[in-house]
Parts: structure tokens; C-alpha cells; sequence
């Protein structure tokens, strides 16, 4: 591309603009590392410590809080690959009575404000004596219209004659499925993986309605009680924020180079 | 073996019926017992004085919840900020997407570096977002006294600020956001044929002219598709407005920070209020439907006028 005056404009957007979005990053990790007297100063790497980690958790059950958060996380994610797949499988490629009735749920789903039924949620977990536990903040949240419907948009771009190809081989629908569509459906499954993981990783709402004992909090809950009660400990607040935000940029960093494609492919983009 | 079973007759119809309820009941029973009949129940709700506090006398009070909500004060203030947050946010963000998608949509050096900088804020926490940003933004901090500098502001922590303190939400909200919409707007640019800028640039059109006349009109349904989202999504900041408040009142500083879904939230689970607090969180529902259809028969509208893709 030509164009010496786009080139200057393109590298001053870029330029500010990378700076705006790295300064609270670096400056959350910076302070992280620095003791109390350091706070608000420009101090050399050589007083870096990492003790504001080590009181953070000698201070909070953060270790509980890290558990809790991997376990919800994994559990949700894998459940909600399987079976927003599935669904969207389904309405992508067979006929069945209602199949346009419950497309017409799934997009209007997508609408709805998860606020809205969040009460009566909390309602049935009392009654089922789930609240408080890390199963209430589970399986309500494995389905997920949004995946549902990338699910359908991404197996019509796959073409029909697979399956038929599989047919003649002797498998079934459901085999053609698990032997012959998933195994190639690895953009859907990491775009899914990406989105829920994050979704789920930092959900808030949730968690800090549905659970009050301290020992199952999630990070979310538990890093904004650390900012209610330690504001004044800003470095020690800070290891809190790096620990919740750390896993997630590492994962996204893994796999971001899949996420631009997924969302090519799924539909996402309209 | 490979004569497709002719021993078995196969009935095509039946094993697809078979196979669906197969593979959409898991979800199914989880949508229905988790969303759909959670969903009525919230709608049934907002017409009962029903308050969990209180045990006796939850009856059915018709529309008289949502009369309530219009002339209470404190939902009128919920109301007007969550439009704001909408009417800034969104604009704000759309332009600033596309522009970075624009600017990294051509290969140089560097390019994936930024790209994966500016998602970046988009995964992570608003809990630890928030948490930044009100040590960036406190008494004495360096954006503070930078814009204090720059505009005269007071030196004071915004997030205590009546003035300040949805500013500043507005600030993280898009400072979080634009990456995500980046992301589908480059996803956008990369499903225009390379053919029609070439034969445009062929035809002597400079980067300008490319920009509206052949990018723009074809990037429309993503932009539908990003203003819808935006919308979606800036009706229902409410992790922000927690971390701020602390442990004080939801909307602290002094209601500066009421929206709808905070009002929604202090109502129905702080004063017991779930009646009234669900007929505000239908208001918030039927808004959001409202604008999405509308913005959806705008853009039908247009494309019958002849325009580029559809929505």
C-alpha cells in the first residue's frame, strides 16, 4: 500500500492508542511488584518483591478462590461446547417438527438481558438448596443461545456431501456427527472455548448474588472483596487484579490466532 | 457392507426425528428449566407486590409496579443515566473500531502485536478494570491530575465525583469494548472481495472515496451488528457500578451511578422489593427489544432502497 501520509497517520493512531491500552495494564503489574512506600513512585526494578502475592494469600483464601473459579470455568466450558454444538448441529442440517419454532426461541433469547430472569434464578437455586454452592453457578449457565446459533451458522458453511459420504460407509446421523463433523469443527469448538471461557472466567453478576460464603467465592467476587476492604493497600489490591486477569490474557494470548478466524466462520460477524 | 444396508429398511424421516431429540433435548430441558420458565416467572412477578422480606400479603397488583416506575425519581435518574452510557458509548466505540480495524487491516510489521494489545482490556475482568481505573482515576493519580491539567478539572478521585463518576464508567466501558468490535469489523474487511478497491482504485478513487463509497456500504451488516451488540451491552453495565460502590449503596456516589439494571438490582435484592424490581427489569427488556427492532427495519429499509450486503 502506498500513501507516506497514511503511513504517518496510521502509525500515530497507532501509537497513542497502544499506549492507552498497555498503560493500565503495565501500570496494575508494575505496582503489583513494588512494597507500600513505593506507591505512586517511579522506583527502580531492584526493589520489585514478591511479597504482596504471598500476603494476599496468606491474608484471603485465594488458592479456595482460584480452585473455584478453574472448576466452575471447566465445568461450564466443557459441558456448553458439547451441547451448544449439538443443538446447533441439529438445527443446521435435520428436519424435525418445531425446528423453526425453537430457532425463533434461540434468536429471540439472544435478546434478553441475562438481568432479566436472574431472580427467579435465584429463587429456584434456594429451593433446590444449590445457593451457596458452585453447582447453582454452573449449570444454569451451560446453554447459551449465542453459541447455539454460531454452532448452526457454522456447520451450514460445511459442506452436506461429508455426511453423505459417511452415510454410505455404514455410520448413522449421530455417528456422521462425532466421527466425521467434529473432528473438523475446530474453529466453532475454540471460538465457543474462547468466548465462554472469558465470559464464564469473569462472570460477576452470578457469583455475587448466588454465593455468600467467603471460602466459595470465584476471583470476580473475591478480588472486588479484596478492593473493598485493602483500597488503602494499592499493591497488594493489584497482585489481586493481576491474578484474576493474568490466566485469561495467557490463554487468549495462546489462542487468539484462532479467535479472528472463528469468528469469520461462525457467523458472528453478521 | 458398503451396499448401505438393504437388509434394514431405512426411514430417513424417522432417525432424524430420533437423532434431533437426541441432540437438542440436553439443551432444551437445561434452556427451559434455567431461562424460559425463569423468564415468565420474572414477567409474572413485576405485576404482584411481592417482597421476600415481608412474608404475608403478596398479591397481585396489575400494572401498578410500572405505574410506580414512572413517577418514581430515582428510576426517572436510572433511566436517563443507563441512555447515556448508550448514547456515548456507542458512538464512541463503533468509530474507534472501525478505525483500528481499518488501520490493521493491511499487512506491515508489528500488526499482530496490536491487534492482540487492543483486544486485550476485552478478556479481562470489568472487576479488575474497574479496580485500575479507580487508582488511575483517584485524588492525586496521574490521569487525574493529567485532566485536571488539561480541562481544569478538580483533583479529586472521579469515582467519589457526582460529576465525574459516569464519566469515568463510560471511560472503562470503552476502553474495554472497542478491541471486541474491532475484532468483528477486521472479520468484516476480510469478506470484501480484493477485486472491487482494485477496480475502484483502477478507476482513480483515492483511500478516502475507497473508504465511503465501497468499505463503508459493504462493512454495513457488521455495523449493524456492532451498534446492536453496543446497545445491548451498555444497557446492562452493572459490574462497574458494584465495584465502585464498595460495600457502600449500589449507584454510589450519590446516585450518580444509578442505571437500570442497578436500580433493578438494589430494589430486588437489597430492599426486597422483587416485584418491583422486576417490572424494571421488563422495562429495561422491552427497551432494548424495541431498539433492536427498530434498528433491524431501518436497515431492511435501506437495503430495499439498494444498498450494499444484508444484515
Amino acid at each position: 500500500m502506498k500513501g507516506i501520509g497514511f503511513r504517518v497517520f496510521r502509525f500515530a493512531v497507532l501509537a497513542l492508542f497502544t499506549a492507552v491500552f498497555l498503560y493500565p495494564l503495565v501500570y496494575a503489574v508494575y505496582y503489583s511488584l513494588l512494597p507500600l512506600p513505593d506507591m505512586g513512585k517511579i522506583a527502580p526494578i531492584s526493589h520489585f518483591t514478591l511479597e504482596n502475592y504471598t500476603d494476599l494469600y496468606n491474608n484471603y483464601p485465594v488458592g479456595r478462590w482460584i480452585l473455584n473459579t478453574v472448576i466452575v470455568t471447566v465445568s461450564v466450558v466443557t459441558f456448553s461446547v458439547i451441547l451448544n454444538s449439538m443443538a446447533g448441529y441439529a438445527l443446521a442440517r435435520w428436519e424435525f417438527p418445531g425446528k423453526k419454532a425453537i430457532f425463533a426461541f434461540v434468536l429471540g433469547s439472544m435478546m434478553i438481558p441475562y438481568q432479566f430472569v436472574i431472580t427467579p434464578v435465584y429463587i429456584q437455586l434456594a429451593q433446590l438448596h444449590w445457593n451457596d454452592r458452585l453447582i447453582g453457578i454452573i449449570v444454569p449457565f451451560i446453554v447459551n443461545c449465542l453459541y447455539i446459533f454460531m454452532a448452526r451458522q457454522f456447520f451450514l458453511g460445511i459442506p452436506k456431501e461429508l455426511e453423505e459420504a459417511a452415510r454410505v460407509d455404514g455410520l448413522g446421523l449421530i455417528g456422521a456427527f462425532f466421527r466425521i463433523v467434529a473432528p473438523i469443527s475446530t474453529p466453532l469448538v475454540l471460538s465457543i472455548i474462547i468466548l465462554n471461557f472469558t465470559g464464564t472466567w469473569n462472570f460477576y453478576i452470578g457469583p455475587a448474588t448466588f454465593i455468600n460464603n467467603r471460602d466459595n467465592y470465584v476471583l470476580s467476587v473475591g478480588i472486588k472483596t479484596v478492593k473493598d476492604f485493602m483500597y488503602d493497600k494499592k499493591n497488594q489490591t493489584l497482585a489481586g487484579v493481576v491474578v484474576l486477569s493474568l490466566p485469561i490474557l495467557v490463554m487468549f494470548t495462546i489462542l487468539q490466532k484462532h479467535f479472528v478466524e472463528g469468528i469469520a466462520t461462525t457467523g458472528i460477524k453478521g | 457392507m458398503r451396499q448401505a444396508r438393504p437388509a434394514k429398511q431405512w426411514k430417513p424421516g424417522q432417525e432424524m426425528r430420533r437423532a434431533a431429540l437426541l441432540f437438542i433435548a440436553p439443551a432444551a430441558i437445561l434452556w427451559i428449566w434455567w431461562f424460559a420458565y425463569p423468564a415468565i416467572r420474572s414477567l409474572i412477578l413485576s405485576f404482584y407486590d411481592y417482597n421476600y422480606i415481608r412474608t404475608a400479603g403478596n398479591q397481585f397488583v396489575g400494572l401498578a409496579n410500572y405505574a410506580k416506575l414512572f413517577t418514581d425519581r430515582t428510576f426517572k435518574q436510572s433511566f436517563w443515566h443507563s441512555c447515556q452510557m448508550v448514547l456515548v458509548c456507542v458512538p464512541v466505540q463503533t468509530c474507534l473500531s472501525l478505525l483500528f480495524a481499518v488501520l490493521l487491516d493491511t499487512e506491515f510489521r508489528g500488526r499482530s502485536v496490536i491487534r492482540t494489545i487492543f483486544y486485550a482490556p476485552y478478556v479481562i475482568s470489568a472487576i479488575a478494570v474497574a479496580t485500575v481505573f479507580m487508582y488511575l482515576y483517584g485524588q492525586d493519580a496521574p490521569l487525574t491530575n493529567l485532566f485536571s491539567a488539561l480541562f481544569g478539572l478538580e483533583n479529586k478521585g472521579w469515582f467519589a465525583n457526582m460529576k465525574l463518576a459516569l464519566p469515568l464508567v463510560m471511560i472503562m466501558f470503552v476502553w474495554q469494548q472497542t478491541g471486541f468490535y474491532m475484532i468483528m469489523y477486521l472479520a468484516g474487511l476480510d469478506s470484501i472481495p480484493s477485486e472491487l478497491n482494485e477496480a475502484a482504485e483502477i478507476d482513480g478513487a483515492n483511500r478516502l472515496q475507497l473508504f465511503f463509497h465501497i468499505t463503508r456500504p459493504m462493512l454495513r451488516p457488521t455495523t449493524y451488528l456492532v451498534v446492536t451488540y453496543g446497545i445491548i451491552t451498555a444497557f446492562q453495565v452493572f459490574d462497574q457500578m458494584s465495584a465502585i460502590a464498595g460495600t457502600g449503596v449500589l449507584g454510589s456516589p450519590g446516585g450518580a451511578l444509578n442505571t437500570m439494571v442497578t436500580f433493578f438490582y438494589q430494589n430486588s435484592f437489597k430492599y426486597g422489593k422483587v416485584g418491583y424490581g422486576s417490572a424494571a427489569v421488563v422495562v429495561l427488556f422491552i427497551l432494548i427489544f424495541t431498539i433492536t427492532l427498530l434498528q433491524r427495519m431501518f436497515v431492511e429499509r435501506e437495503n430495499r432502497k439498494g444498498g450494499g450486503g444484508e444484515a
